[in-house]
């Protein structure tokens, strides 16, 4: 690949970016930038896919070792008691699990009105907003790409960012910018949403400034909203606290 | 009777298929909730997981939670992953790397976006051409390939494969300037796929395919 269009003077040219981006050296804006480059080229995606394939042989020259006896159980207990909890009426509404009072008041809309009914109340108390123009504008210069807003809640006022669909291979990517500094052992989630029925998606962190890109994993197709909360790290199979960041599918930027 | 060269590559076709049909089947069961389908994850996964973590981490009871949270992680969003577009290997693997990261790295400096693009590892992580290379060659072949690495392009590629440091904490570490760094890993990466590519071109003993 060749230098970035409209690359200022000194920087990594697209080949540079890539590879160091593949073995996960960057930060900051130059982690920015390789993501834009990522977002709107399937080339560089691919080539990241298979320069991180060929790091990943790295780890054929480790030492096999083996897991002590016990853990594949406490694995499964684990898992069984995901489904348990799940499927326990005291499940059946999202609880928070880590929140101060402020976030456990809003997850009693859950209670009253339902997870789609919280979202939808959640978008209502947007804030003011700095809309990231040149990015945005830089996305909009794809013609296959599709934009939608997203926004912030009380928590999360000062996020901003967007949600964008890539027609080539219909790769979803969420870019966030203001993003509040999670609690060690907490992760953000993503949700989509048809209904009232929130399915899993990936889990992430931001950096140190608030900047993070995220590659949805699964389709967005035939949903209508797709939320953020905070979970446990590892994530969940359903909510337990309120959305912070919402987007609403049905409507582009 | 022994198997001419057209027979094996009839054989190794149909073992491809039959493990991606496996896994497809195995992710399908994790789907509806099956546990012992995560079982059989774990046997099958948990060896390279473990061995990586606790190469990462240096501490067994470290690596374990790492291993367990990256397992219950493929449970919880088995959902999301998409047989097509990768393999659960891949995916695995890249959990338990980004999970001891952040244990190495913890909270005061999360890792950026790219964690999240990690996540979704089968998108971007361990391209399936490479899987099937690590299948092809032998380990002391790959061990072999690495040792032909420059010392201070391997240090680096380690210190960012397994340390998970950013190009500046490389730089710190080693106290070279950063634009050295930069070009140990360069240089050392595509000095990688080019012995590993020429590797794979390669039959596995060592013959042109």
């Amino acid at each position: 690949m060749d230098r970035l269009p409209d690359a200022p003077a000194g920087a990594p040219d697209a080949d540079e970016l890539l590879e160091l981006y593949a073995l996960d050296l960057l930060e900051g804006e130059d982690a920015l930038e390789a993501e834009r480059l990522l977002a709107r080229s399937a080339e560089a995606r691919e080539r990241v896919r298979a320069l991180r394939g060929v790091a990943a042989m790295l780890a054929l020259d480790i030492e096999p070792a083996e897991a002590s006896p016990n853990l594949k159980g406490r694995i499964l207990a684990a898992a069984r008691a995901d489904v348990d909890d799940a499927s326990a009426p005291a499940a059946a509404t999202p609880a928070p699990i880590r929140l101060d009072a402020v976030r456990a008041a809003r997850a009693g809309w859950v209670d009253r009105l339902g997870w789609a009914a919280a979202a939808v109340l959640a978008l209502a108390l947007v804030g003011s907003l700095v809309w990231n123009m040149q990015l945005r504008d830089e996305l909009r210069q794809r013609p296959d790409a599709t934009i939608f807003a997203v926004h912030g809640s009380e928590d999360a006022v000062g996020v901003t960012g967007e949600v964008v669909v890539l027609g080539d291979d219909g790769t979803t990517i969420v870019t966030l910018r203001g993003l509040p500094q999670l609690e060690r052992g907490m992760v953000y989630q993503i949700w989509l949403i048809a209904g009232e029925t929130p399915e899993p998606d990936v889990t992430f962190v931001g950096d140190t400034t608030g900047l993070a890109s995220v590659g949805v994993a699964g389709s967005i197709s035939g949903f209508d909203t797709l939320a953020i909360t905070v979970e446990p790290a590892g994530g969940s199979s359903a909510p337990t606290s309120p959305p912070i960041i919402l987007s609403d599918l049905t409507t582009q930027s | 009777m022994a198997q001419g060269p057209d027979d094996l590559a009839h054989t190794e076709t149909t073992e491809t298929i039959a493990s991606a049909r496996s896994e497809s089947e195995l992710m399908a069961r994790l789907r509806s909730g099956d546990d012992a389908a995560l079982g059989e994850l774990y046997d099958r996964y948990s060896g390279p997981a473990f061995a990586l973590a606790l190469r990462m981490l240096g501490e067994r009871g470290v690596a374990e939670d790492v291993v367990q949270e990256a397992f219950l992680s493929v449970w919880r969003r088995a959902s999301t992953f998409d047989t097509e577009r990768g393999s659960v290997r891949a995916w695995l693997l890249s959990i338990v790397r980004n999970a001891a990261i952040d244990r190495t790295r913890g909270r005061n400096r999360q890792r950026q976006g790219d964690v999240a693009l990690d996540d979704v590892a089968y998108r971007l992580a361990a391209d399936d051409v490479w899987s099937e290379v690590a299948q092809r060659l032998e380990r002391e072949r790959v061990r072999a390939a690495l040792r032909e690495l420059p010392s201070e392009q391997r240090e680096t590629l380690e210190l960012a494969y397994f340390g998970g440091m950013t190009q500046a904490e490389i730089a710190a570490r080693t106290g070279e300037p950063l634009g050295t760094v930069k070009s140990r890993a360069r240089l050392g990466l595509r000095r990688l796929e080019r012995l590993l590519r020429a590797g794979y071109e390669n039959g596995p003993d060592g013959s042109l395919a």
